[in-house]
């Protein structure tokens, strides 16, 4: 909405000659003289750049979200209190924090770059001394640890007010006569210090970015697969030591769960002892992480299940919540020691020198085109997805929905390992498709474990707590309501599952995967019984 | 907090003038610009005092017919005020004939909402500072509104007005949740003005429980051509505004 010309200058005696050039042709009036310090912040994974923003805060503790590609000003506010804000309910109530939440969920803000603005600013007064103009000089300056390093621009700002319009054209005519042009594509500061500071936006990424060669070998496609998901292992790797946010362990286990499904799904192509070996070392891995990630789990949903509780029963739930917080804080630092110590470091290393150094003689399964590979693996799964799925009833175990779960999950990390090998548009409508289910049985999953979680914290509950029978009261009201839950996503199950098998999806499998994938759909010939 | 994609309306209204209508308005719209609501005032009462307030003067070519319509006739009459997030649609002389425009009109009870809805993109927030009188004008800016405010002055000769803005939302069917009021220009120092305060917070839920007082920082908005917490953030006065905004704010975000 605000339209402004920004005028790059060499240095800040240009601006003031140019002030005072100008004021001779118009009546300017100095305004204000200011300096300050702003920080400009996004998640580890850009999420706000992702949608387009980033968030600038200064140090009167104004906040505001900006547009990346052009720029402009979003929603804003005033921080209250000390200290810097981390997450989006850190925010007061109201625009900025909506929107925060949208883009950032559970993630924390971190800084990205420092820059001091020095700021002069002339307003152009009307005969009601209103303001009809806006002249800002500018200096900006990179901050690195506290102190300015650097000078990132100098420059002077037109800034038109809206009605009026004419106004600032005229200054605009008298800058054009000056010979001096406004920038043509305006970039917030912040851009210009991100460069300067050497960092790129989007450096980081969960999802999975890696283009395979149809034609390399199987062996050689695996190892491109394990260091990016090693590579995704070690960047998460500091914030989790900083416990900046849950999304850091996330992300480790995502990569560390994608470790061992390539290690047993894509077969054959390292010796089997030290496959064995390294599937077994990531499995302890991943079992020394699950406490604080079910934990973390459980916490994030703390709102959810106050909402689900009668006033008078949230008291209970809040000394449960106080329970797994302290149980939290023991379960991640005993995580910690262990990505501390040096058999950690050093398996990390092992794993790494033999990525890059592994010379074992090839086998057939090493030396295949990692095209057939994929083909050949990717049908095996959808197969035996199309089997169990296809026994399941209103009456199976939750059991048997959760090892389907798994066996999706599967073909999910798959599908990212060989995403470049097929055709994007045909990937992304089979991860659409799949992922209705998954986001089903994931569902279930979660809330099988929830009430596992519920009912041990129930029975290991001492009844001589003072708070014993509130505690009680409210985990049972959630108990309750999980098993209602569970229910309605059974039902749900079948009408997802129903859509895999329906002839679109399935003839795309055949043309991707060949017929194998599909094979449990087709009628078994009677007469062959 | 809100998902509104929808642009907010609301409305300060009375039948009498001179009760502090356009205070409020100026300084909920400021109020709220500084709280990060894209704001929009609409200077709807044609003596033009918010206009006057923000140092606005119209444009001459102004015609209400085509101002109705919207589009970029009616875009092209907003200014920018001095203060972030805070634009102005100014007054006119020519809104006069605003009734009788909307009276030759489809629809002519509910044509107002569909010219603020054509405002959504741009602003989170459309303030009406809406003309005295009963009129086909002020029933159009009740439908359109989320909320309209009525600042009352505990007297006798007040409260009767206010009824009668009660009476005019029942016999039209108007919500009634959707018109609050507030004590405007209170006197703590006259017994009558304490008393009626006390017993209208106690019986009558549709009042806000700030109530703003008589203050000479508020006629200053007069000399001074700003609103108040610019000049005085920490007045009583201001003070009350910003209670005033958080009660109205807590409302439109319902
Ligand atoms: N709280 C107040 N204290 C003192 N004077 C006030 C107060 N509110 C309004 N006024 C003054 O009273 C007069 C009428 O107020 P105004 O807001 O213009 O009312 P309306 O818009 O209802 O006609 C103005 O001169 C204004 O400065
Ligand atoms: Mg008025």
């Amino acid at each position: 909405m605000k339209l402004h010309d920004t005028y790059l200058l060499p240095d800040h005696t240009v601006g003031q000659n140019l002030i005072q050039e100008l004021g001779r042709l118009y009546p300017l009036e100095k305004v204000s003289q200011a300096q300050k310090r702003q920080t400009a912040f996004d998640s580890f994974d850009w999420r706000l750049f992702q949608g387009g923003y980033f968030l600038l805060g200064d140090d009167a503790r104004h906040f505001e979200l900006r547009t990346t590609g052009t720029d402009e000003a979003r929603q804003q506010a005033r921080l209250p209190g000390k200290g810097e804000p981390q997450f989006w309910w850190d925010f007061p109530e109201g625009r900025l924090q909506a929107q925060l939440k949208k883009l950032l969920d559970v993630r924390a803000l971190l800084p990205i770059t420092q820059t001091q603005q020095s700021l002069e600013t002339h307003n152009a007064l009307n005969e009601d001394h209103k303001t009809v103009l806006r002249l800002n000089l500018e200096e900006v300056t990179l901050v690195d640890n506290g102190k300015p390093v650097r000078s990132l621009r100098h420059a002077l700002q037109v800034v038109t007010l809206r009605g009026y319009e004419s106004e600032a054209g005229k200054l605009r005519d008298i800058l054009d006569r000056l010979g001096v042009f406004p920038e043509s594509r305006p970039r917030h500061f912040v851009m210009a210090a991100l460069e300067a500071a050497g960092k790129r936006p989007f450096d980081y990424s969960s999802k999975i970015d890696i283009t395979l060669n149809p034609l390399q070998s199987t062996r050689e496609a695996a190892r491109i697969i394990h260091r990016h998901s090693l590579e995704v292992m070690r960047r998460n790797e500091a914030g989790i030591l900083a416990d900046i946010d849950s999304e850091f362990l996330h992300d480790y286990r995502v990569a560390m769960r994608r470790t061992r499904s390539a290690l047993s799904l894509i077969r054959g192509v390292f010796p089997k002892a030290q496959t064995e070996r390294f599937k077994k070392e990531f499995s302890q891995l991943g079992r020394l992480t699950n406490p604080v990630r079910d934990l973390d789990v459980y916490l994030l949903e703390r709102e959810r299940y106050r909402a689900q509780l009668p006033e008078n029963l949230r008291p209970g739930l809040d000394s449960f919540f106080q329970d797994l917080r302290e149980k939290r804080v023991a379960a991640y630092q005993n995580f910690v020691k262990g990505l501390n110590s040096s058999h950690y470091k050093k398996f990390i290393k092992r794993w790494e020198s033999f990525l890059d150094k592994d010379e074992s003689p090839p086998t057939p399964a090493a030396t295949r085109p990692v095209i057939e590979t994929a083909r050949r693996t990717i049908a095996k799964r959808f197969e035996r997805i199309y089997r169990e799925g296809l026994a399941i009833n209103d009456l199976s175990p939750d059991e048997r929905l959760h090892e389907l779960r798994v066996d999706f999950k599967k073909i999910r990390y798959l599908l990212e390992f060989f995403r470049s090998l097929f055709p994007a548009r045909d990937v992304a409508f089979l991860v659409k498709r799949l992922r209705q289910l998954q986001n089903v049985l994931g569902n279930l999953n979660d809330l099988h474990v929830q009430q596992l979680t519920l009912n041990q914290h129930l029975s290991e509950l001492s009844p001589q707590r003072p708070d014993a029978i509130p505690l009680a009261a409210s985990l049972g009201v959630l108990i309750a309501n999980l098993q209602k839950e569970k229910e309605t996503v059974r039902t749900q199950f079948a009408a997802s599952f129903a859509e895999l098998c329906e002839a679109k999806f399935v003839q795309k499998l055949e043309t991707l995967f060949g017929s194998k994938a599909t094979s449990p759909l087709k009628p078994i010939n009677p007469e062959k019984n | 907090m809100a998902k509104n994609k929808k642009v907010k309306v609301l409305s300060v209204y009375n039948i009498k003038g001179g009760v502090g209508k356009t205070a409020a308005a100026v300084n909920l719209s400021y109020l709220a610009a500084q709280a990060g609501w894209r704001t929009l005032l609409c200077d709807f009462d044609p003596q033009g005092a918010s206009s006057y307030y923000l140092r606005i003067k119209p444009e001459d070519k102004m015609k209400p017919k085509k101002l109705l319509k919207g589009g970029s006739f009616a875009h092209k009459q907003i200014k920018e005020s001095d203060y972030p997030n805070l634009e102005l649609l100014p007054a006119h002389l020519d809104y006069r004939h605003f009734d009788l425009l909307l009276d030759k009109q489809k629809k002519s009870k509910s044509r107002l909402r569909a010219f603020f809805d054509g405002f959504a993109e741009d602003y989170d927030l459309i303030v009406i500072d809406a003309p005295p009188n009963i009129t086909l004008l002020s029933e159009n800016i009740f439908r359109a509104s989320d909320l309209v405010l009525i600042p009352v002055i505990p007297t006798t000769l007040s409260l009767l007005t206010y009824a009668q803005i009660r009476a005019f939302f029942d016999q039209e069917d108007l919500p009634a949740r959707r018109a609050r009021a507030f004590f405007s220009m209170v006197e703590k120092r006259k017994s009558l003005h304490r008393e009626t305060v006390e017993k209208y917070l106690q019986e009558d839920p549709h009042f806000f429980a700030v109530q703003i007082p008589m203050a000479s920082v508020v006629e200053k908005m007069g000399p001074n051509r700003a609103p108040v917490p610019s000049y005085a953030a920490s007045s009583p006065a201001a003070r009350a505004y910003g209670e005033l905004w958080r009660e109205t704010a807590a409302v439109l975000e319902r």
